[in-house]
């Protein structure tokens, strides 16, 4: 277990130290690029468009500190609603190719190839963790920090379950399938709209709320945003669903995975 | 499907592989591929092909087992299949122990990472703990004779240090079982010696290998079995030489002609050869032994110590001269008399001293590249006088040549001490071009005396 542990945190070192080595900002990079998110959009969304968040959308009202205060909560929705949905698109963008960019592994050496998206989620992971200890500071800055935030770990169960599940499923289709990349990347703009980064849950026409509460990656946003930012608690119930089903898909995704990864050395 | 018997441990096979068989499926898309996976039992979409049919065979500890054959004959899917990255279709094969292969050296190191990070990720996907690499890094780092370029990015290194450090890693992972595919000529002459030792040092602390490579050579001097597959099939397997002969007849025929097939039965008759040289278009078959020379062109011109050394080489020996005389006439385009002309080659050589002394050979072969025979100073037992910086001159004479009319390339090698290793090697160093009044077939001439069988009775030979 320990050298599993171990194997995981070399190719997981590789994997994100890979990407930023060599690079001027180096490992500010994954802060520096939410950063320059937020910035953008709440410049055009706030600033040119003038999209409000509607205060207290969720349970009590946070209004913080009053005037700027209006453009800091709108960037720290989107952030948040951001954090949660960059999550998810890095594993649909990374884990069809995950395994498929290691050929040595696949055919050369005895390698535990279920690692491969592991790393991938992994990663995505550390992305989405920095994104979360910024809120937590902005928000121990400006006394807004609730005590609410110590559910994130349970809030992040049934997030890292259903990264899994995506991750391991899009990584043994690929190895067929290289069209998987491809229709991952018009999923990943379609998701970007249909889930609520831009605008709060409470928005969504009541007709059409149950239908975006289907999708987790919207319930994981609404939820981090009453965590982090509205000091609501987790709605258990749906917290439950999303956990069994998530872990369902979860396992599914690795059987599949595990009767697929037979046939990878014939593929590449 | 098999009946085992419960032998003792000690002698239990390490390597069992009992009529495997793999078979590739040729898929018209992907998505075919894809679909046969999810749904086994949906009509077939996909064509067969074979590409092992049947090998069954078994290895102790410590025994060695070469692989021929040539390309498409099944080798690397067998490896694979030991390896267990590729699942048989037909039969088992079971392995015991830590497997290890040593194949496409260096592909699995990032650029931007330093020697050391890559160290602890290509150990540990090669299967070490991080307690295992630790107690291992330096022994690791001086093989690979790296120093402090360890802490510097792989992509601030030569190729060649790339290379030394991959195979430092791999060799370090103390396997049970050892997988070569044509790796063991690696760096430069120096480090070359040295991985045939490291190779040598696995081996005699008693693990399995597997050795697949064309140099057959070196199949012959370092394994003790060999299995020659052809199209999948295994066409020989025992003894090394009672393999290697075959397929070396095999091959000779196949280098003329690429269609030539193995002779089916065991005792095999000699291959008739064609009358004349063979020459025809110069076939560079695909794993005739050219593979060494090859090899052989590619380490030479090593430009690293090339600067640093101009007479004592570290490690490794070197030729300086190679003069080649027919008939006391020297050059590099020779012309002379079959069964007449006198043949020597002059190899005048740098070593270092600290080694043993190296050994010589000389190689005759057809213009195409074909070894029509050889003469090496370490079968002789031969040890050459050193100077006492490691220079020395060898030369080796062969009387009137037995070698029928014709034009043939003659090559000049210095090998290691066990006949093994080729440090340098100059192929061609010369041609020579010989003349024959008779019309004796073949390429090789008997140099036979005729005579009566009858005793002389006073009668006079009517002439």
């Amino acid at each position: 277990m320990t050298r599993w542990l171990f194997l995981f945190g070399q190719w997981l070192k590789r994997d994100l130290a890979g990407r930023y080595r060599g690079s001027v900002l180096g490992m500010l990079w994954p802060i520096a690029q939410p950063l320059a998110q937020i910035a953008v959009f709440t410049l055009i969304f706030h600033g040119f468009m003038q999209v409000r968040w509607p205060i207290g959308a969720g349970a009590s009202a946070t209004s913080g500190p009053a005037g700027a205060g209006d453009a800091l909560a709108y960037g720290l929705n989107v952030f948040a609603g951001l954090a949660v949905f960059n999550f998810f698109a890095e594993v649909l963008g990374r884990a069809p190719v995950a395994v498929l960019c290691q050929p040595n592994l696949v055919t050369k050496v005895r390698f535990p190839l279920l690692l491969l998206p592991a790393v991938t989620v992994g990663a995505a992971l550390v992305h989405v963790g920095v994104g979360a200890v910024l809120l937590l500071a902005v928000g121990a800055l400006t006394g807004t920090l609730m005590v609410q935030a110590a559910w994130l770990p349970l809030w992040l169960l049934p997030v890292l379950l259903y990264g899994a599940a995506v991750a391991l499923t899009l990584a043994c289709l690929g190895v067929y399938l290289r069209d998987i990349g491809q229709i991952m990347a018009a999923v990943t703009s379609l998701l970007m709209f249909l889930t609520p980064i831009f605008y709060p849950m409470s928005s969504v026409p009541a007709s059409l709320r149950g239908l975006f509460e289907l999708n987790p990656v919207a319930w994981a946003a609404d939820a981090l945003r009453g965590l982090l930012l509205e000091g609501r608690g987790l709605d258990w119930t749906p917290w439950g669903v999303h956990l069994a089903v998530s872990g369902a898909l979860a396992l599914a995704a690795a059987w599949l995975f595990r009767r697929l990864e037979r046939g990878f050395a014939d593929v590449l | 499907m098999s009946f085992e018997a419960r032998s003792s441990t000690a002698t239990e096979p390490v390597i069992r592989a009992q009529g495997v068989g793999k078979t590739y499926r040729m898929y018209r898309s992907p998505a075919d591929r894809l679909w046969q996976a999810l749904w086994p039992w949906s009509r077939p979409r996909h064509q067969d092909f074979v590409a092992l049919h049947d090998v069954s065979f078994e290895l102790r500890r410590g025994e060695v087992m070469g692989i021929v054959g040539v390309n498409g004959a099944g080798k690397s899917t067998l490896l694979q299949l030991v390896t267990g990255t590729v699942f048989p279709t037909q039969g088992t094969v079971q392995t015991q122990g830590r497997v290890a292969a040593i194949l496409e050296l260096g592909s699995g190191f990032n650029p931007e990472f330093t020697g050391r990070e890559n160290v602890y990720l290509n150990a540990a996907t090669l299967g070490l703990s991080k307690t295992e690499i630790d107690a291992r890094l330096g022994e690791i780092v001086k093989f690979a004779g790296i120093g402090a370029h360890i802490d510097k990015p792989v992509k601030t290194y030569s190729s060649g240090m790339q290379v030394r450090l991959a195979f430092s890693i791999a060799t370090s992972v103390d396997p049970d079982v050892l997988i070569i595919d044509e790796a063991l000529s690696v760096g430069d002459g120096a480090f070359g010696r040295r991985s045939f030792d490291r190779i040598q040092e696995i081996k005699a602390r008693g693990a399995t290998i597997l050795f697949c490579s064309h140099v057959l050579f070196h199949v012959e001097t370092f394994c003790d079995r060999a299995m020659w597959l052809h199209r999948g099939r295994v066409q020989r397997m025992g003894p090394v030489l009672q393999v290697l002969q075959p397929y070396q007849e095999f091959i000779d025929a196949y280098t003329a002609n690429p269609h030539a097939e193995p002779q089916p039965a065991p005792n095999a008759l000699p291959i008739a050869l064609p009358a004349t040289l063979p020459s025809a278009p110069q076939i560079t078959a695909p794993e005739a032994p050219l593979a060494l020379h090859a090899d052989a062109q590619a380490a030479t011109p090593s430009p690293v110590p090339a600067a640093a050394s101009p007479a004592k080489p570290l490690g490794t020996a070197r030729m300086q001269t190679v003069k080649v005389r027919l008939d006391g006439q020297e050059g590099v385009e020779l012309r002379g008399t079959s069964l007449v002309s006198q043949l020597q080659v002059d190899i005048g050589f740098a070593s270092d001293p600290d080694l043993p002394t190296p050994t010589a050979a000389v190689v005759l072969s057809s213009e195409s590249g074909k070894i029509l025979g050889s003469c090496g100073s370490h079968t002789q037992s031969v040890v050459f006088r050193r100077a006492p910086d490691g220079s020395g001159r060898a030369r080796v004479t062969i009387d009137r040549l037995p070698v029928n009319k014709g034009r043939y390339r003659v090559g000049a090698y210095l090998l290691c001490e066990r006949g093994f290793h080729a440090y340098e090697m100059a192929d061609p160093a010369a041609y020579i071009t010989l003349e024959h009044h008779g019309a004796e077939q073949g390429t090789q001439l008997l140099n036979g005396d005729w005579g009566d069988a009858t005793p002389d009775t006073g009668l006079e030979a009517t002439t």
